[in-house]
């Protein structure tokens, strides 16, 4: 059955006004992750001590902008509100923290923020936006599979490396992962919301009238989905499970989203 | 005709409160809302409880409601003035943050916009504050939860607990005259099993044990569950606690709003009331302590479970007692009180599995067996 059959069959209106704002504000979300990105990698390309890794972060970089053009080009050509700038807050905290990691020469933290964390939250993006437990047109299915494969090759060299590093320095290691989480893990959380602090108003579309529900999704199963992605990626690193537990047990932001926690 | 300022409009008890004082009370409502959200939404949310607990919805409800923006309270661009002529019955303050461990925003919502609306509340010349504390502002102690100012436990479960107990302390001292409710774990409704909360509690539970295995079921389970009773709290039990201990209560009142222990279901009955309805796997075995769970041994996804109900397990996991002296003065009174049992609770869950989009479908002809965790084996 085509995208086009399945969403008739589960009222999803491709056309329509919320089906269109909500792929704009993925859309938007998605280009800001790809932007942190090339900034992560950039920053990564200028401390690391190989030149063969410079190489491999520039080219990373490259495609990320690559993948930031992909997406603008599909808001245009879908007709829905983009932003294509770095707007809510969570996206600046995490490009202020890989900034200070990389000042600091701390590469081993950048490689857990973009190549772990942020990754592994890209290609749930991305499988989402494919159709994965959701209902979405062609052409954004389509485009959101070409760069998937990308984001899991991206995935899999920093998992390498990781998974070296514990070797290397388990116990300086689990330090590093735990203080990285705690500073990544909740923004990112935070950013699986169906509204936003302050993209809608850049947008010019109205927060709250739209959800992922209009695609068929909910926020709790994608929030799962990338927990379980999350995980799974650091159980093939080789990260001790009662470690990933602690780390489980304590993340801030999957339960709540703090700007709309009160009033 | 009086006005009641309420925040946390949004939010589950606070709409649940809104819609009770549509109901029941004659007073206009103003709701202190953030700029980005929807006032009509909080409304329809508020009527549309009433509709769901079928009582009549009149018009005159939306004429007695209105909204201004927290942000103008910051700004201090609020006509003051203009809020004391309305004679301002009472400001209601049930916004609150329940993100555990994001101290930060604890201490900026539960501690710091308690100190604001006080302050706030004493421009406008407010002749009560009402507090929605928590149940568990006690912290880990064995003592009675007394219905008066709590003192230091030795360990609080989380920041959360700490945070709204400062919030009380700062209600309490702050001169005017008070009404601090410390509703337990909120669930739906006793009779109609109707929840619209966000997912804590058991309705997080709920939820993860639905959506993480929505395509997989693990034969063996190992679960952190207590044999002691977990204090529920129906949504309509707290609703009426609330219009009661709002109405009769004498100033400067704490009320626990908690159910009897010993009607009360414990998490290892929840979880066979979860398990014989749904998934039915082959065995699950009970502990009582998180450390002795075989965490490498487990499922990724039952790791994750675990994990992520971990605290709330432990909180689970204790005995608290309560005092119910103001509940027995208001029941004198007139008022009704509904325990939460297995039974009632079970309406609520068979709600939530009718919107299921996995549990009911997932129902075996298996039959399970429930052990217990041999600690000294």
């Amino acid at each position: 059955m085509s995208n086009a059959a399945v969403a008739v069959k589960n009222n999803i209106d491709f056309d329509g006004t919320n089906y269109k704002n909500l792929i704009g504000f993925i859309l938007s979300n998605a280009i800001a992750g790809e932007l942190v990105a090339v900034k992560n990698y950039t920053n990564m390309a200028t401390i690391s001590p190989d030149i063969n890794n410079v190489i491999v972060f520039l080219q990373e970089a490259l495609e990320e902008a690559s993948h930031a053009r992909l997406l603008q080009n599909l808001a245009k050509e879908l007709d829905v509100p983009v932003v294509t700038h770095i707007v809510e807050p969570s996206w600046l905290n995490i490009v202020k923290y890989v900034t200070e990691c990389a000042g600091n020469g701390n590469i081993l933290a950048c490689y857990m923020a973009q190549d772990l964390m942020l990754e592994t939250q890209a290609v749930v993006l991305y499988r989402i936006m494919s159709g994965e437990n959701s209902i979405v047109d062609e052409k954004t299915s389509s485009i959101a599979k070409r760069i998937l494969q990308d984001e899991l090759q991206h995935l899999d060299s920093g998992s390498t490396y990781l998974a070296k590093a514990i070797k290397d320095d388990e116990a300086g290691f689990y330090i590093e992962l735990k203080k990285t989480h705690d500073k990544i893990m909740p923004e990112l959380f935070r950013l699986i919301r169906n509204d936003c602090d302050t993209l809608c108003d850049e947008m010019g579309v109205t927060c709250g009238t739209f959800s992922v529900n209009d695609m068929g999704s909910d926020i709790d199963l994608m929030k799962i989905m990338a927990l379980e992605f999350y995980v799974e990626s650091m159980d093939n690193i080789g990260v001790k499970p009662e470690f990933i537990n602690s780390l489980v047990t304590n993340v801030s932001g999957f339960s709540e989203n703090p700007t709309s926690a009160c009033c | 005709m009086s006005t009641i300022i309420l925040t946390g409009a949004s939010g589950f008890l606070g709409n649940i409160i809104l819609s009770n004082l549509f109901y029941n009370s004659n007073s206009d409502v103003i709701a202190v809302i953030r700029g980005n959200n929807d006032s009509s939404k909080i409304y329809e949310k508020a009527i549309g409880y009433l509709r769901d607990t079928h009582r009549p919805v009149i018009d005159e409800y939306a004429a007695r409601f209105s909204t201004i923006d927290l942000q103008d309270i910051f700004d201090k661009k609020i006509d003051l003035e203009q809020l004391k002529i309305l004679d301002i019955e009472s400001v209601i303050h049930a916004a609150g943050s329940v993100d555990y461990f994001n101290e930060e925003h604890l201490t900026q919502i539960n501690i710091n916009l308690t100190s604001t609306f006080i302050n706030f509340s004493k421009k406008i010349n407010a002749k009560k504050f009402v507090y929605i504390s928590t149940a568990y502002s006690a912290g880990y102690t064995n003592e009675l939860v007394t219905e008066s100012e709590l003192p230091e436990p030795d360990k609080d479960p989380t920041f959360y607990t700490y945070s709204k107990r400062k919030a009380e302390a700062i209600v309490a001292t702050s001169g005017i005259k008070f009404l601090i409710i410390r509703p337990s774990i909120v669930i739906g409704h006793s009779k109609y099993g109707l929840y619209h909360g966000k997912r804590y509690g058991l309705y997080q539970q709920w939820m993860l044990l639905e959506r993480l295995f929505r395509d997989s079921v693990d034969d063996e389970w190992h679960l952190l569950a207590q044999h002691y009773p977990l204090n529920l709290l129906h949504v309509d039990t707290f609703e009426e606690s609330f219009h009661w201990a709002y109405n009769h209560l004498p100033k400067d009142s704490y009320f626990n709003v908690t159910s009897d222990n010993d009607v009360l279901p414990t998490p290892r009955e929840l979880y066979k009331l979860w398990f014989d309805n749904t998934l039915r796997p082959k065995r699950v075995i009970f502990y009582e302590e998180y450390d002795k769970l075989p965490i490498a041994k487990l499922s990724k996804k039952q790791r994750i479970f675990g994990g992520l109900i971990k605290t709330n397990s432990e909180i689970a996991s204790f005995q608290w007692k309560f005092e119910n002296t103001a509940r027995s003065y208001l029941k004198k009174l007139g008022m009704v009180h509904v325990n939460a049992t297995l039974e009632s609770v079970e309406v609520c869950q068979s709600v939530f599995l009718k919107q299921s989009s996995n549990g009911l479908n997932k129902l075996k002809e298996s039959t399970t067996t429930y052990e217990n965790h041999c600690i000294s084996c």
